[in-house]
């Protein structure tokens, strides 16, 4: 079979590139990483991507797909023999669907607006994502996550997540959140110390000085257009 | 044995309508329960506690919430054979792009039009700037299928399964939003497309009646 031609457009500090370069890590796919500067964005990008203009996007022999998620199932099913990334049953599948969702819509997108806002907007997102991490804990439980929603080997749920982790000391720094205590959501820090120790992270996350001094500058235009 | 189907849905609402349009292609009965979202059932509040919201399919006593989960679920579980035809393709590349265009229009299609139908002054006018830009986006997606009239050629797939539904809001965003995309000269594709959608066999006895679902928004509007 001739060489893939595999090439992820990346920011090394997005935690939705982190998805996708966690998806083909654990495939064991070679990929190249095209570390993007977005200001200016490049020509490659804009072609690849011009409804959305944004990374990640991966290309396979060509072909663009962008959109973190579409990109995680994409890599799942184009190299479907080796380390699936959800379970077999159809009703199992719509699960781990359901708790990236959650994910995406519960976890990431609380934690961005708890981290742009001010005074009582900022408690109630805070303590909605309180709530929102010991729903998150439920869907643990029902998976019997050990430590992973996918078993011992991460998938679409975990890597959906994932990179949450590596932004967890900047969010806390930062933001203020709180995470529930390892024994109100034992399984959430079993995931997170887990994470932390996985090979395809320590790929994917930037080392954590880098990240934290980014997330200062991130904050300060935050603040700066309120 | 025949599967025990429910779907929880809303007369009005276009995700549920998804299901059902899913539903009919895949030739599978189910029972319909219709809610009242002003006071949620328990079996909804018991099935979907993290969103509480419509459409919930219970397959077997077990529900499936998210309207494009509950699909492709549906997709997995009624494959093609001689009776019933596939959602999404078999081919990994065209599933990514089908999933991309469901996600835009899912994200950048529906909610600006929802706000368009319910919000006012500059909340309003701000959905409808953004419905426009999205809607000239999907014309352009539109216009790169060779075959005509769905985003599937001939038949319907993922994506059609998913848009087909805002047919039935095209009149409310008319005469409640002012947003007039009937315009054959700026959106041909798109034209011929609900035209031809609202005949489709699966799509035709799901969608309400455009000046019922414009009197709902109309209703909602003067609450």
């Amino acid at each position: 079979m001739a060489a893939e031609d595999v090439k992820l457009l990346s920011f090394w500090a997005s935690p939705f590139a982190m998805r996708a370069i966690l998806a083909l890590e654990a495939k064991g796919v070679k990929y190249e990483l095209i570390e993007e500067t977005l200001n200016p964005k490049s020509q490659l990008l804009l072609e690849s991507n011009p409804v959305y203009k944004k990374i990640p996007v991966l290309l396979h022999n060509g072909k663009a797909i962008p959109e973190s998620l579409v990109i995680v199932l994409y890599v799942d099913e184009a190299w479907p023999e080796r380390a699936g990334f959800f379970p077999k049953d159809p009703y199992a599948r719509a699960m781990i669907h359901f708790w990236s969702d959650f994910i995406d819509k519960k976890i990431f997108e609380v934690t961005f607006r708890a981290a742009k806002a001010k005074g009582e907007e900022k408690e109630a997102a805070l303590k909605e994502l309180y709530d929102n991490f010991l729903t998150l804990e439920s869907g643990f439980i029902k998976f019997d996550a050990k430590p992973f929603f996918n078993g011992s080997s991460i998938g679409y749920a975990d890597i959906c997540l994932a990179p949450f982790v590596a932004w967890l000391p900047v969010f806390v720094d930062l933001a203020g959140i709180r995470l529930p205590t390892a024994e109100e959501a034992p399984h959430l820090h079993k995931f997170i110390g887990a994470i932390r120790e996985h090979p395809a992270a320590k790929v994917a996350f930037p080392d954590e000085e880098k990240l934290a001094a980014f997330g200062r500058i991130l904050q300060q235009r935050w603040a700066a257009s309120t | 044995m025949a599967p025990e189907l429910k779907l929880l849905s809303l007369w009005a609402s276009p995700y549920c309508m998804r299901v059902a349009i899913a539903l009919n292609m895949k030739k599978v009965q189910c029972e319909v329960i219709e809610e009242d979202l002003r006071n949620k059932s328990d079996l909804l509040i018991k099935l979907n506690p993290v969103h509480k919201k419509v459409p919930v399919l219970i397959h077997n006593g077990k529900p499936i919430c998210e309207s494009l989960i509950i699909v492709e679920y549906v997709d997995e579980v009624w494959p093609e054979d001689g009776t019933r035809q596939a959602i999404l393709p078999k081919d990994a590349y065209c599933r990514a792009m089908e999933r991309f265009w469901a996600d835009f229009i899912d994200k950048k299609i529906f909610p600006p039009a929802y706000f368009a139908l319910r919000k006012q002054g500059d909340e309003q006018q701000k959905a409808i700037a953004d419905f426009y830009e999205s809607y000239a986006i999907l014309e352009g997606a539109l216009a790169k299928v060779s075959e005509k009239p769905f985003f599937g050629g001939k038949k319907l797939n993922f994506v059609d399964v998913i848009l087909a539904p805002l047919a039935c809001w095209l009149l409310a965003l008319e005469e409640l939003a002012g947003i007039n995309v009937n315009k054959c000269e700026s959106y041909p594709r798109l034209c011929e497309y609900f035209k031809a959608v609202r005949e489709h066999p699966a799509v035709a006895n799901v969608l309400p009646d455009d000046k019922k679902e414009s009197e709902h928004f109309r209703k909602l509007r003067n609450l």
